[in-house]
């Protein structure tokens, strides 16, 4: 069954560089960076792209092959958007077969969109893949505090994100055994049209749903018993440090990402 | 060949660095009409085991067959095989989900596309079989009846398919003492009318109660494959090396057996244990009264380590 393939929470452990880096830095480094490959049109621009990743993937001390897992749910967008940009750019036909049409244009545009998602993909799994998902949403909660002024729960935010991912393998798990049961009597989750399969959900996703809602009541029950009350005064175990070596690659990034966007 | 596993090998996630083996070369049959009982320490791989057994696993390498079917062939229809094969997961009432008793013991039936009547027949019988009243409980919401009562609609419901095998995975974990005896009961007497049953458990006591043949899985391997009297009366040493012990019951005769006392060690079921210690206690007293003696021992006993097994013998 592919659904306890999913790979939600991809992180690697370690003790690289990339991983001793504030959560903070690391979430300031890949915004930067999504935003820079937004921006840059020209080869060399992902080339130097391109050359960041491959930075973040030695300073991380990562295997190339665990950054291309990542993107093996997006292969199928890639192709389409490639194929979609390749077919549908107006300019020189380089071959033509009916309707469908294969321009210059297109086949650049093409590569560059393709080289875009997976630079961004590969920049995006650097940071899942050398931060635990606990220092993630500490990095979130803090980054999210100033806006508590105006309003926004930044610790419940981040308290529901960090339970959120702490059950999806959870709920995998009870997924993959109840869909197995349901098969046990007679199911059929792969039959019939799409309408009957929608419908071949329910017995899934009932006892889904049910056992959720006693997971979080059970753990509902377990914080109030440890006497949780919110983010109001709370201290933590864990503290987030800048350190020099924070402020060093934030400035090294920007200084390359400017001149990234501004030459190239 | 009812149920026949040979060579069965399996492993979870292969080709990754969390590649574990969960069974290595496991042999085996089953005959029909027989009551089997599968322990093993958890991870020995007791669950991935039985889910072969209706093709929700493929087995590769090595084969399963059930009535002459290759489980493992591309053209076996799984479904069929599945009518035959009744699996009960570990907490099956967590799988209700229809708004009746009566829908939800209906689910297998009507998804195989029977005839109302049939569905009801297959409903009623089922349900009989669980010792579930149609009448009284078919109507209310699975989720208003008690842990027992849900266990048992989540176990008809697989009933209701018309297996002539079953197995369950724990069936008895977290139930309370009557809900877990009724259950027993009830399980004992659909294989008295010929029902193949494969129970997999970690107690002991409810394998004493039932079954009839034990085999032994460990870190996937099959260690034992024996009559239940004969696995608790002579192959204690196997499986206190499997991180398994004999029913507590049995470890009373095997205490008294060290001590010295002339004591059977074949008797398994808590009735046969305190049948078989009474036998021992009359003939051992013989003509004086021994029990003056024996709560010296036992308080004795109580106040020391037990450095070497001292004998209890009634005077």
């Amino acid at each position: 069954m592919a659904i306890g393939e999913i790979a939600l929470g991809q992180y690697v452990p370690g003790e690289s560089f990339l991983h001793r880096l504030d959560p903070r830095t690391k979430i300031g480094l890949t915004t930067g960076f999504v935003a820079l490959m937004f921006m840059v049109h020209t080869w060399w621009g992902y080339a130097a792209g391109g050359l960041m990743v491959a930075a973040g993937i030695a300073a991380g001390r990562l295997s190339p092959r665990w950054v291309l897992r990542g993107l093996r749910p997006i292969v199928v967008l890639i192709l389409i958007s490639v194929v979609l940009n390749a077919f549908w750019t107006e300019g020189r036909t380089l071959w033509q077969w009916g309707p469908l049409r294969l321009t210059a244009e297109g086949l650049e545009r093409a590569g560059m969109m393709g080289l875009r998602l997976v630079l961004l993909v590969a920049g995006a799994s650097l940071l899942t893949l050398t931060t635990s998902p606990i220092d993630l949403t500490d990095a979130l909660e803090r980054l999210l505090g100033p806006l508590r002024r105006i309003g926004v729960p930044a610790h419940e935010l981040a308290m529901m994100m960090s339970i959120a991912l702490r059950f999806v393998p959870t709920l995998i798990e009870e997924a993959d055994r109840i869909m197995k049961a349901q098969m046990a009597r007679g199911a059929a989750f792969d039959r019939g049209n799409l309408l009957a399969r929608a419908r071949g959900l329910v017995p899934l996703l009932v006892p889904l749903f049910v056992s959720a809602f006693r997971r979080a009541d059970e753990l509902a029950l377990a914080m109030e018993a440890r006497c949780y009350r919110g983010g109001q005064g709370r201290t933590r175990l864990r503290q987030l440090h800048m350190h020099p070596r924070d402020w060093a690659t934030l400035a090294l990034f920007a200084a390359g990402a400017v001149g990234v966007a501004v030459w190239l | 060949m009812p149920i026949a596993v040979r060579h069965l090998s399996h492993v979870y996630m292969p080709g990754t660095p969390m590649a574990v083996p969960s069974l290595r070369d496991v042999s085996f049959e089953v005959a029909d009409g027989e009551l089997v009982g599968i322990i093993g320490p958890t991870g020995s791989g007791k669950s991935t085991l039985v889910q072969h057994l209706n093709g929700l696993i493929r087995p590769r390498p090595g084969t399963v067959f059930v009535d002459g079917q290759d489980v493992g062939d591309r053209r076996t229809d799984l479904r069929q095989l599945r009518l035959k094969v009744g699996l009960v997961f570990q907490y099956p009432e967590h799988q209700l989900f229809e708004e009746t008793v009566y829908d939800d013991v209906a689910f297998g039936p009507r998804s195989m596309g029977l005839e109302p009547a049939e569905v009801d027949r297959r409903v009623r019988r089922a349900m009989a079989m669980m010792g579930l009243d149609v009448e009284t409980l078919g109507r209310r919401s699975p989720f208003e009846l008690s842990g027992g009562q849900r266990r048992r609609v989540a176990i008809a419901g697989v009933l209701a398919l018309g297996c002539s095998k079953l197995i369950l995975d724990e069936p008895t974990a977290g139930l309370d003492p009557a809900g877990r005896r009724e259950l027993l009961r009830l399980l004992t007497r659909l294989n008295r009318e010929g029902m193949t049953i494969l129970l997999v458990t970690h107690d002991m006591d409810d394998l004493a109660e039932v079954a009839r043949r034990v085999l032994v899985l460990s870190e996937g391997r099959l260690v034992a494959d024996a009559p239940i009297r004969e696995l608790f009366g002579q192959h204690r040493a196997l499986l206190q090396e499997h991180h398994l012990d004999v029913p507590a019951a049995v470890r009373i005769l095997y205490g008294l057996r060290e001590r010295g006392a002339e004591v059977r060690l074949d008797r398994i079921t808590v009735d046969e244990v305190a049948a078989e210690v009474a036998r021992w206690w009359r003939s051992a007293r013989g003509a004086s009264d021994g029990r003056a003696a024996v709560e010296r021992e036992g308080s004795r006993a109580h106040g020391h380590r037990r450095d070497r097994p001292r004998p209890v013998r009634p005077r």
